[in-house]
């Protein structure tokens, strides 16, 4: 595990009754691309407005790079909050002069960034006449300007048409690849999935999981099996080490097994024991699945 | 501190609104105050021919007493002003890139200090057109024995360059607690043009002394004409301590307010 980039400890917001975030610890390391999941409301925006300093919390405390928070650290971070906010009458460059005077870079990176997010051609229009993606591409340049270490982006693909979609997981990508570490929050799991090495998922401003992508996925691959004596199959597997759990659904079982066992181990163990399987199937869980199960245990 | 300025000006002048609502302030200013001699004085003559006792004329462009008269009448025009620092505060809240600036890296200290930055050098700019203006009227129209002594009230200009900045900041601290424009507009010409005039003639005077923005207007009071001479009035020649200390406590106190909303807000 690499430094730690930011660390949450018990943070809470309250808007009135509503429970923004609730209690939330959060640890990011370098080099993670780290989604937060969750459906709307969850407290996706709310976290990361806190830790961006734009949102006082009710209590708890977060620390970036280890340090208290202050504005200069947030300078090491290029953020998008919500919707691109900028300056309606100003061109493109110009609203990024702005950008790069606050975090007290030189200009000479905005044509750069410009051109990673394909709006050179553009650069001298105002940010008025920009359609939706071209919004949400300059707001990605501005957070990607003056090279910082970590970037936020959130909800990066909101109101995009499928080819900006793609351009924007392309360019998220790309920025991966150069080392850095990336925190995104998005409600879509194919999108995590596809991006992310990492995963926090939120409800209610709580965090139902926290690991890596891989985990969350392939933990609840389900081998469903029935055989003429279930009962005595269940016995026989659950004392066996590959079997993480296994349950009687509908005459059949199905058996969750641990990491490094597959079906065909579990056919091999069921026979060598006696039981010829009259039935076996994988249920692979999609994370989509599985994301859904969470939410639904935990409401 | 120098870049903050950098940053406010981008925002101001590449701004069609800006220059607008400036260009408007300085025409009308530079018009209002060459023309105010000729108007009072059209106005009086007129007068002047039914009244039973000579009126003398007006000459307002008279060294030294020019400083007093000119950032007099420049003082009343000074809400245009306001209105550019309404405008540009609440668009920063309705465009929310206040919260772009804190989440890029600026503080809420820097933000306060970027703004009262704007509010300074807006106070600055009002102070050197009055003060432009008079020294060109001043020449134009003064003797040989009045030049000479035309850096007596001088001091004029200061004044009115603080009675300016303490009416704008009063207007900033409206434009951060209501943050959208068209409340801020909507509570400050109702507050500056109705309740506090009306307050001003209910109250009784120990209480209707201590209102703000009458305050700000009274560090330069109407200045003394030969009419007025000639009714027996009397009004203040020179600017009074007082006034001066009660504008600083206002503007220290709206300033406060302005730093300690920005502090305990969430964008």
């Amino acid at each position: 595990m690499g430094q730690v980039i930011i660390e949450t400890k018990s943070l809470s917001k309250h808007y009135g009754r509503i429970k923004a975030v609730d209690g939330l610890n959060l640890k990011v390391c370098r080099g993670e691309v780290h989604g937060i999941l969750g459906p709307n409301g969850s407290g996706k925006t709310t976290t990361l407005g806190i830790v961006l300093g734009v949102i006082r919390p009710l209590s708890g405390t977060y620390k970036w790079f280890g340090n208290e928070p202050s504005a200069t650290d947030r300078r090491r971070i290029g953020s998008t909050l919500e919707n691109p906010l900028f300056y309606p009458y100003l061109n493109a460059s110009d609203n990024l002069k702005i950008i790069a005077d606050i975090r007290d870079c030189p200009h000479d990176g905005i044509d750069d960034v410009l051109q990673t997010v394909g709006l050179s051609e553009r650069k001298k229009s105002r940010f008025s006449t920009f359609s939706m993606g071209m919004k949400q591409r300059l707001a990605i340049a501005a957070a990607m300007l003056g090279d910082p270490e970590v970037l936020i982006f959130d909800e990066p693909t909101n109101g995009l048409d499928p080819q900006g979609i793609a351009e924007i997981r392309n360019l998220v990508r790309h920025i991966a690849a150069n080392g850095k570490t990336i925190l995104m929050a998005s409600h879509l799991l194919d999108e995590v999935q596809k991006l992310c090495t990492h995963v926090t998922v939120l409800q209610h401003g709580r965090c139902l999981y926290s690991g890596s992508v891989g985990q969350f996925g392939h933990s609840e691959d389900v081998v469903e099996v029935s055989t003429d004596d279930n009962t005595g199959l269940k016995a026989i597997l659950e004392s066996w080490k590959g079997c993480y759990s296994a349950e009687e659904v509908q005459g059949r079982l199905h058996v969750k097994l641990n990491s490094g066992f597959s079906a065909s181990s579990l056919n091999e163990y069921a026979f060598s024991n006696g039981h010829v399987l009259g039935h076996i199937s994988l249920i692979s869980k999609t994370l989509e699945q599985n994301f859904l199960d969470l939410l639904k245990n935990n409401l | 501190m120098r870049i903050l300025f950098r940053i406010e000006a981008r925002k101001l002048f590449r701004s069609p609104a800006f220059w607008l609502i400036l260009a408007l302030y300085t025409v009308s200013i530079i018009v209002i105050l060459s023309g105010a001699e000729a108007f009072m004085n059209k106005v009086v003559g007129d007068a002047r021919k039914n009244s039973p006792i000579p009126i003398p004329e007006f000459s307002l462009y008279a060294f030294p007493y020019i400083w007093h008269n000119l950032t007099y009448i420049a003082g009343l025009f000074k809400f245009l002003l306001a209105f550019t620092i309404i405008l540009f505060i609440c668009n920063e809240f309705s465009y929310r890139t206040i919260r772009q600036h804190i989440i890029t890296g600026m503080s809420r200290e820097s933000f306060f200090l970027a703004k009262l930055l704007s509010t300074v050098a807006l106070s600055f700019y009002a102070a050197s057109i009055v003060f432009g203006a008079s020294l060109v009227l001043g020449f134009i129209h003064s003797g040989e024995s009045e030049t000479i002594n035309f850096s007596a009230k001088l001091f004029f200009v200061a004044v009115y360059f603080l009675e300016v900045f303490a009416y704008l900041s009063f207007a900033g601290m409206i434009a951060f607690l209501a943050k959208k424009t068209g409340v801020a507009v909507i509570i400050f010409v109702i507050y500056a043009f109705i309740a506090e005039p009306t307050l001003g003639f209910r109250l009784p005077e120990e209480v209707s002394w201590y209102l703000p923005l009458k305050t700000f207007g009274r560090m330069i009071d109407v200045p003394n004409t030969s009419l007025m001479k000639l009714f027996g009035v009397n009004f203040s020649e020179t600017v009074k301590w007082i006034d001066v200390v009660m504008t600083l406590i206002y503007t220290s106190a709206t300033n406060l307010i302005i730093m300690l909303k920005l502090k305990f807000s969430d964008y």
